[in-house]
């Protein structure tokens, strides 16, 4: 046998119920995860922007700010190297460039750097007032006219022929150095007083702004890191509480989750539970064992389904019951008649010289009721008799036992068998409701001189053989016993010649009936009694002989009763 | 074969007539369907000319019919006894115990 599941469908549902409320906490958990994520890149791409932003404006608030005071350093650097080279070239021949370039302390003041934070970003030069460079940081430039670089600086040359007739020029303008690139350079041009010479201050604009925009970059990327150290910070105690919180929900779900799935598994198995309860108890014969129709629809259905089982089943077994009942009665009144049958019937015969009897009876499966006796009424006489009662069972039983007695009393009393008969019939009339009746063939038979007298009331008239001779008694037209008080009853008289034979029978043999239909019949009867009486058979072979035939004539399958009674008169016992 | 019982009324008197087998086994439905359902003193033609045979059970019913008849007056005349059962009735001697006529006519006739 396969063994049963371990687990139980309650548990089966609880699990899943569990595992369902574990999967939606932990699916809401990934998804607070990813808000959160979502959430501080979204905080710290806004907080870098802000922080760009801000470094931007302050870029741009701090360049200003720093133009104005560069625009002035650098005015203030070419006012400077003017009035210093006015004084210096007092007294000097101004048309000697080449000695005035020799001049150590002049070039230093011509094309000193300038420096911010000790970066240089941008010099000093000096040109005359035909643009030709008189000094410059590279002496390559020197004796060059700036008017050589008008194509490529047009707002360059523009600045330096104003400078020529005003006293201080200022201005933008684009300058692209050795390596092609295109960067602003800022200018002051100021004339140097009482000489041909023009000092030009200039500065790199980028160059000039770099410190400055390292340094708001570094405080900007210092700012973004602690903005996103805060956000990380904020946003990890914000993670904590979020699990927190979602842990806690989940708990809260699956402690909610677990009492309902114990209340709802409960409910889909209660009845399933109430069911296998009820199909063992049915199986241990509990047949008014119902459950109720509850539950879903399917359990509902599957217990009025069990409830007409069990109906069906009280119905069935009740049935069974009493026809078992029933067959157990009729078993047993069929044995309690064929006891009572058996016990009347006697087995022993008279083994006196001068005669031999002998009968059988083949009985039934129900009892039929067919008997037969003898006794000596006197010494000289013997009451020999066979006789049927109406009905099977134990009526019938009954019926014979008290006819049995009745007629063994009667025959005591009365040495005519008419009269006997007459007795036995006024008392069994006697609250006959039943209206049962015996048919009886009565003989008293004389050993010693072979007379016999006999009586018959309905009964089937007695045969004599005499070897193949076969001769059918004449019927007397007497009734049976028990249907009419006041019959009178007729008596035959006869003499058995010496090996003559009596025989007496029932209508077991006579109204014996072939499965193919068709009765064995007087005639058959009378024809089989002249064989066997050619055969020379005593009374004891000649009844088996007969009564084996009427069990074969039916095919072993006795509808009634058969009983032959024979006596044969004159041979030794 | 079973019992066939059919029951008439003829002239306003009672007809049954069997047919089949009147033995142990269905006496006890012509014990039900005839014999009590007839009130005592009811005069009843009671043809036996489909039946094949009779048992010492069915004789018994038919005195039980009656006796019940008689008990108010009434008459039960049989007709139409054939054969095997008409032999059982001269042996067993219940000839003499009915009154037996040749056939239905005869019978209610009898019954007047």
């Amino acid at each position: 046998m396969k063994s049963l599941p371990r687990t139980s469908l309650r548990f089966r549902l609880l699990v899943s119920y569990i595992l369902l409320v574990g999967m939606v906490a932990g699916g809401l958990m990934w998804v607070g995860e990813e808000a959160l994520d979502e959430l501080k890149n979204q905080a710290l791409g806004s907080a870098k922007r802000a922080v760009a932003e801000v470094a931007g404006a302050n870029s741009v608030a701090a360049q200003n700010l720093v133009t104005n005071y560069g625009e002035q350093l650098v005015e203030m650097t070419a006012r400077d190297a003017a009035v210093e080279l006015v004084l210096l070239l007092r007294g000097r021949d101004l048309n000697n460039y080449d000695k005035l370039r020799a001049d150590p302390l002049l070039r230093a003041i011509a094309t000193r750097q300038i420096r911010i934070n000790g970066r240089k970003v941008g010099y000093v030069d000096v040109y005359d007032r035909n643009g030709v460079a008189v000094w410059h940081p590279n002496k390559a430039v020197e004796g060059h006219n700036y008017r050589e670089w008008k194509e490529r600086f047009p707002r360059m040359w523009e600045l330096v022929e104003q400078s020529f007739h005003k006293e201080v020029v200022k201005g933008y303008y684009n300058f692209i150095d050795a390596e092609g690139r295109s960067r602003r350079k800022y200018m002051v041009l100021v004339q140097v007083k009482d000489t041909p010479f023009i000092v030009c201050a200039s500065v790199l604009i980028d160059e000039f702004f770099t410190p400055l925009r390292q340094r708001i970059a570094i405080v900007a990327s210092q700012v973004s890191r602690a903005v996103e150290r805060w956000v990380g910070r904020s946003l990890c105690g914000a993670r904590e509480r979020v699990r927190l919180s979602v842990l806690v929900a989940a708990g809260v779900g699956m402690g909610i989750g677990i009492v309902v799935a114990l209340v709802l598994s409960g409910a889909i198995a209660r009845p399933i539970r109430r069911l296998e309860e009820a199909v063992v108890r049915l199986g241990q014969g509990e047949f008014d064992v119902r459950v109720p129709m509850e539950g879903g629809r399917e359990t509902a259905s599957l217990a009025h389904s069990f409830n007409l089982i069990g109906r069906q089943l009280a119905t069935y077994v009740e049935r069974v019951r009493q026809e078992s009942a029933a067959r157990q009665a009729v078993e047993s009144e069929i044995r309690i008649a064929r006891q009572i049958q058996t016990s009347l019937l006697p087995k022993t015969f008279p083994t006196r010289e001068g005669f031999e009897l002998y009968a059988l009876n083949m009985a039934a499966r129900e009892v039929a009721g067919d008997f037969y006796d003898f006794f000596y009424i006197s010494p000289q006489r013997l009451a020999l008799l066979i006789a049927d009662v109406s009905g099977k069972g134990v009526p019938a039983a009954l019926m014979m036992a008290v006819s049995r007695t009745l007629l063994r009393h009667v025959c005591m009393n009365n040495p005519d068998p008419a009269k006997a008969l007459e007795e036995a019939n006024r008392l069994l009339c006697q609250d006959n409701e039943q209206m049962m009746f015996v048919t009886v063939a009565l003989g008293y038979y004389e050993p010693a001189s072979g007379k016999l007298e006999l009586a018959s009331a309905g009964h089937e008239p007695p045969a004599l053989v005499q070897r193949k001779e076969v001769v059918l008694l004449e019927p007397t037209g007497d009734i049976p016993l028990g249907v009419q008080p006041d019959w009178s009853f007729s008596v035959q008289e006869l003499r058995l010649a010496k090996g003559q034979m009596l025989v007496m029978y029932t209508d077991g043999v006579t109204e014996a009936e072939a499965p193919t239909g068709g009765f064995y019949g007087l005639e058959r009867m009378v024809q089989r009694l002249k064989a066997l009486g050619a055969k020379g058979l005593g009374p004891t072979e000649l009844c088996e002989a007969l009564a084996q035939e009427v069990s074969q004539f039916q095919g072993g399958r006795l509808a009634d009763d058969v009983t032959v009674m024979a006596l044969i008169h004159g041979e030794e016992g | 074969m079973s019992l066939v019982i059919t029951k008439e009324s003829v002239g306003g008197r009672y007809v049954v007539k069997l047919a089949g087998r009147l033995d142990a086994t269905t006496s006890a439905e012509f014990e039900r369907q005839v014999v009590e359902t007839l009130e005592p003193g009811t005069h009843l033609a009671l043809s036996l000319e489909g039946l094949e045979y009779i048992s010492s059970a069915g004789l018994r019913v038919l005195l039980m019919l009656a006796k019940r008849l008689g008990a108010g007056g009434g008459k039960l005349v049989l007709c139409a006894v054939k054969g095997m059962v008409e032999e059982v009735f001269k042996l067993s001697g219940f000839d003499k115990l009915f009154t037996i006529v040749e056939d239905l006519d005869r019978a209610l006739e009898e019954l007047g």
